[in-house]
């Protein structure tokens, strides 16, 4: 199963994300003993800030986790999951801005890996739980470099709401389900 | 008339395409002007308009006043309403979401939020119907 949360900057969307993710943990691991709960952040550790926002994520999350930094290359990690793994991605944003501004991908590129993510999920049977950022809510921002992240992250966004069995909109820590699935 | 919300990129377009046959389509966003609308509504097609912040902020530029830009909408927004019951035919409205960012820092700015902000609550209040547009999913909110 996919799940896509997204929502506004502290509108609760990774609590959420993870109490969702590890709720479903609990369920499989009944049905598959092997089955386990990973946490794959985006975001590198630039500077103390982001540390810090690291360490307020980290905190939250128990024992159960297994947790992989991974700025780039996340289908070699889905490649390897199995089914009754749930796999909680945090976030969307900071991946396309790694992919985009460190290496240059294109629209057709990121398209085309987001498509595998969403793949391997249903050939391998292991849940996705991706989580992003909605920018685009606020004044159009002017500048060529904005503007492109902007309709890439849009594009995305697109896809994966629409490859999704759940979509869900965060908004003051309420979600707001565009995609039931089966709950 | 309908109007079909959400935030920048979000899918508006697609949405509009998909639902709607044949469009007359003017875009602000290909430096298309808003007060050619009823020439450019060709028979039998959906009117749609779209890109209302370039238009807005176009005319922010020569009014001072507030309420008399705010005045000048409603009341382009009326006349649209009308032409589309006596053709009977639809017209579509896309105005983006712009009210949940930070603050902006420039008062010309603040004013264009403030004013599509308005308008697009003028526009949904006419509406027969409003969908906000997220992620590519469209939700019927009136």
């Amino acid at each position: 199963m996919i799940v896509f949360i997204s929502g506004g900057a502290r509108s609760g969307k990774s609590s959420y994300a993870e109490e969702l993710a590890y709720t479903k943990h609990m369920i499989l691991k009944n049905r598959f003993s092997e089955g386990k709960l990973y946490y794959i952040a985006s975001s590198r550790r630039s500077d103390n800030e982001m540390e810090q926002r690291i360490a307020i994520h980290q905190e939250r999350r128990s024992k159960q986790w297994t947790t992989i930094e991974e700025p780039y290359d996340i289908v070699p990690l889905l490649s390897e999951k199995q089914k009754g793994d749930v796999v909680l991605f945090d976030c969307l944003t900071v991946w396309l801005s790694n992919m985009i501004f460190d290496l240059d991908y294109s629209l057709n590129g990121l398209t085309k890996v987001v498509c595998d993510w969403l793949a391997l999920s249903k050939k391998k049977g292991f849940d996705l739980i991706i989580v992003s950022n909605d920018v685009n809510e606020g004044l159009p921002m002017d500048g060529e470099t904005v503007q492109k992240y902007m309709y890439y992250l849009g594009k995305l966004h697109q896809l994966a709401a629409a490859g999704a069995d759940q979509a869900i909109q965060m908004t003051a820590g309420i979600p707001i389900y565009w995609k039931e699935g089966e709950k | 008339m309908q109007l079909v919300t959400g935030g920048a990129c979000s899918g508006k377009r697609k949405l509009v395409k998909h639902e709607y046959g044949r469009c007359s389509w003017i875009t602000a966003y290909e430096g298309k002007e808003l007060k050619d609308w009823r020439q450019k509504w060709k028979e039998g097609t959906v009117l749609v308009l779209e890109g209302w912040e370039k238009w807005i902020a176009c005319e922010l530029e020569k009014n001072a006043d507030d309420f008399a830009v705010r005045q000048l909408f409603t009341r382009v927004i009326k006349d649209i309403c009308e032409e589309e019951k006596s053709r009977d035919s639809t017209a579509v409205i896309i105005m983006n979401e712009m009210g949940r960012g930070i603050v902006p820092v420039s008062p010309s700015e603040r004013r264009l939020r403030d004013l599509a902000g308005w308008i697009l609550q003028d526009t949904a209040e006419k509406a027969e119907k409003v969908t906000y547009v997220w992620s590519g999913l469209a939700k019927q909110i009136k």
